[in-house]
């Protein structure tokens, strides 16, 4: 969504529009990849309108930033009192173009709305307003996201999980000496899990038993001092910095990053693999009621 | 099941001469054919996923009953997909060509009873139904397997276990694709979830009350007006029952022969809730039958039976004029007035 030759009947503060006479409405908008699978956006609004900042402040009015990818059916809206928004995308819900709008839109009707910054013609003169109504806006600059790898690559194919032959029940191992990341179940284990690992509405609970504290102990080894030295030749390592850097982001920064756990890193190397899990949990219900 | 994706170069040839080989779909049962055209494997192995049918098309099921099942087989099983992948070409017209090669024919009669028609018509129908005939949301709408996964996508719902596609039952199968068209195609506003659940809820209560919509008649010039208030404020800023009360106040209006207002109604109960934004009072008001309806004044005005009011900004609104307004042409205060078959007098008029 753009806002392109909108008429109102009332002042509206953009930097397209000449009804106020000093004051600002602009938005500085930003954006980074957050590991792989991550795009952070951040919207730093510098606003300096009285009045409008009064209608924020008492609750009757709010910043608004109005996100569209119409190519992927991703339409959202972030509401905000302050002036620093941020919010993540997951990379695979967008897709081309990524719209973005910085408003301030009225939360509740008010009568009599005037402003002392007015250019002369409203001079005197008071609005009644509705709530949803445009008290500013900003088009910004749309975000391209343009997608030079391939993305249908399965996640796990530099993780693979092997059966150890036990007799008892043993906790699983890792390891990260062979080309792919591999984690061994004992024999019970791999047998449940090999039952399950081919049902695809699984996989995002499976990921997120096995996979997701496998890379936690990844990127706590890559995070030792010798951990690139140690590990860099191997292919899972290979791949995973090839994927970083397909994103324009140097995998050992990163890891280096002392504000960024391994615990983070592994959710944004996966795409929020709680979520995604806890998303699937109803499927297992929905199952046994069948089944009963 | 293996889901395949079809390689770049295999589509691009493809589309490319189907003008020449669009009599494959019918001659052809096996996809064999598009190895020796191609001249190597035109697949890429993408996922090993569950098994699963697709709708019976030797059932009783009507197309649009067909279409509906699907939306809820495909997007419960193919759920993984990002966005980003659903919307990839390749993924679609592998997954036509291969796993579902034959189910496709079988659903369009190619090499049963349907006979081929001109080249230039049999090439628009398999492009749009194998692969993309235009790019982008135009093409994953009309796909046969793509539009099933994106209306399954927009419809399902994670958090009501009743039933994730409540919604898409509410929808119903009548009349289904121009349904598709209409409400996630041609207007993106039904992207946002809570508007999308707004008029599934609108649409959910002419169903309960036994009050059948059409599409052309009733649906689309109510999704058109919900556009043109998107002109005036932000839809996906309003409360969804805001929302859905003017979907539901334009189907009336549409049902009675009547324009819906543009004005966002609000009771006397709602309207108590305004807040003067300054401490004197408002001394734009007017007394009966001195001031007449101009251009730019806001009317207020009240239904004689229950005591109801409006408000309506006698306006353009985006740029048009909504012949509503007409009818307050000229008008003043006291004056009675006749709006969705109802009388109604004009209490105020306010000028800026």
């Amino acid at each position: 969504m753009k806002i392109t030759n909108r008429l109102f009947t009332y002042p509206v503060l953009s930097d397209e529009k000449d009804d106020y006479k000093n004051s600002v409405f602009d938005v500085e908008f930003k954006h980074a990849m957050q590991g792989v699978n991550i795009l952070k956006l951040s919207f730093d609004i510098n606003m300096n309108c009285k009045e409008l900042e009064r209608l924020i402040l008492d609750g009757k009015a709010e910043y608004v930033i109005h996100l569209e990818c119409s190519l992927t059916a991703f339409r959202k809206v972030l509401r905000s009192v302050s002036e620093y928004i941020d919010y993540s995308i997951p990379i695979g819900r967008i897709n081309g173009s990524l719209e973005a709008v910085a408003f301030i839109i009225l939360k509740k009707n008010i009568s009599d709305f005037t402003c002392a910054d007015w250019i002369d013609d409203f001079d005197n003169i008071k609005f009644h307003l509705s709530a949803g109504s445009i008290l500013a806006y900003q088009n910004l600059q749309s975000l391209n996201v343009t997608k030079d790898y391939e993305e249908f690559i399965n996640a796990e194919s530099i993780i693979s999980v092997y059966k150890r032959i036990t007799e008892d029940d043993r906790p699983a191992e890792i390891s990260l000496d062979s080309s792919k990341i591999r984690i061994g179940l004992g024999t019970k284990d791999y047998e449940t899990y090999s039952g399950y690992a081919r049902k695809t509405e699984l996989q995002p609970i499976l990921n997120a038993i096995l996979v997701l504290p496998a890379l936690v102990y990844v990127f706590e080894e890559l995070k030792q001092t010798d951990g690139e030295e140690i590990y860099h030749n191997k292919e899972w390592f290979i791949a995973l910095e090839r994927a970083y850097a397909k994103r324009g982001i140097a995998l050992m920064e990163e890891v280096r990053n002392a504000e960024k756990t391994s615990f983070q890193l592994a959710q944004e190397a996966m795409e929020l693999p709680l979520s995604r899990a806890l998303n699937q949990l109803h499927l297992l219900y929905d199952t046994e009621a069948e089944e009963a | 099941m293996k889901l395949y994706i079809m390689k770049k170069e295999a589509l691009e040839l493809l589309k490319e001469n189907l003008p020449n080989i669009y009599g494959k779909y019918y001659t052809e049962k096996t996809n064999k054919w598009i190895w020796d055209i191609y001249g190597d494997d035109p697949f890429i192995e993408y996922k090993d996923v569950t098994d699963f049918k697709l709708a019976d098309l030797d059932s009783d099921l009507t197309p649009g009953e067909i279409d509906l099942n699907n939306c809820k087989i495909i997007y419960k099983n193919l759920m993984f997909l990002s966005e980003s992948q659903a919307v990839d070409e390749r993924l679609w017209a592998g997954l036509t060509h291969s796993t579902f090669y034959e189910y496709m024919r079988k659903r369009w009669r190619y090499g049963y009873e349907k006979k081929p028609k001109d080249a230039k018509t049999e090439t628009g129908e398999i492009k749009t139904r194998f692969f993309y005939n235009k790019s982008g949301r135009s093409g994953y709408y009309r796909n046969t397997l793509a539009k099933c996964w994106w209306v399954g996508r927009n419809t399902y719902d994670p958090s009501n276990f009743n039933n994730h596609f409540e919604a898409l039952d509410i929808l119903g199968s009548n009349d289904f694709n121009s349904k598709i068209s209409e409400i996630f195609f041609n207007f993106t506003f039904s992207s946002n979830a809570d508007i999308l659940k707004a008029i599934i809820e609108a649409l959910r209560n002419f169903k309960n009350e036994g009050r059948h919509l059409l599409v052309r008649d009733h649906i689309r010039p109510a999704l058109t007006y919900l556009n043109a208030v998107g002109g005036s404020v932000v839809l996906d800023c309003l409360e969804k029952e805001e929302i859905t009360d003017i979907f539901t106040d334009a189907i009336e209006a549409n049902m009675q022969g009547d324009t819906p207002s543009l004005s966002l109604d609000r009771s006397a109960d709602e309207d108590a809730d305004a807040e003067d934004f300054a401490d004197e009072a408002n001394d734009n008001g007017t007394e009966s039958g001195t001031v007449e309806v101009t251009l730019g004044c806001l009317i207020i005005v009240r239904n004689l039976e229950n005591n109801g009011t409006k408000r309506f900004k006698y306006d353009y609104a985006n740029g048009r004029w909504l012949e509503i307004l007409n009818v307050f042409s000229h008008r003043k205060v006291g004056d009675t007035i006749e709006l969705s078959g109802e009388k109604w007098i004009i209490e105020e008029i306010l000028l800026k």
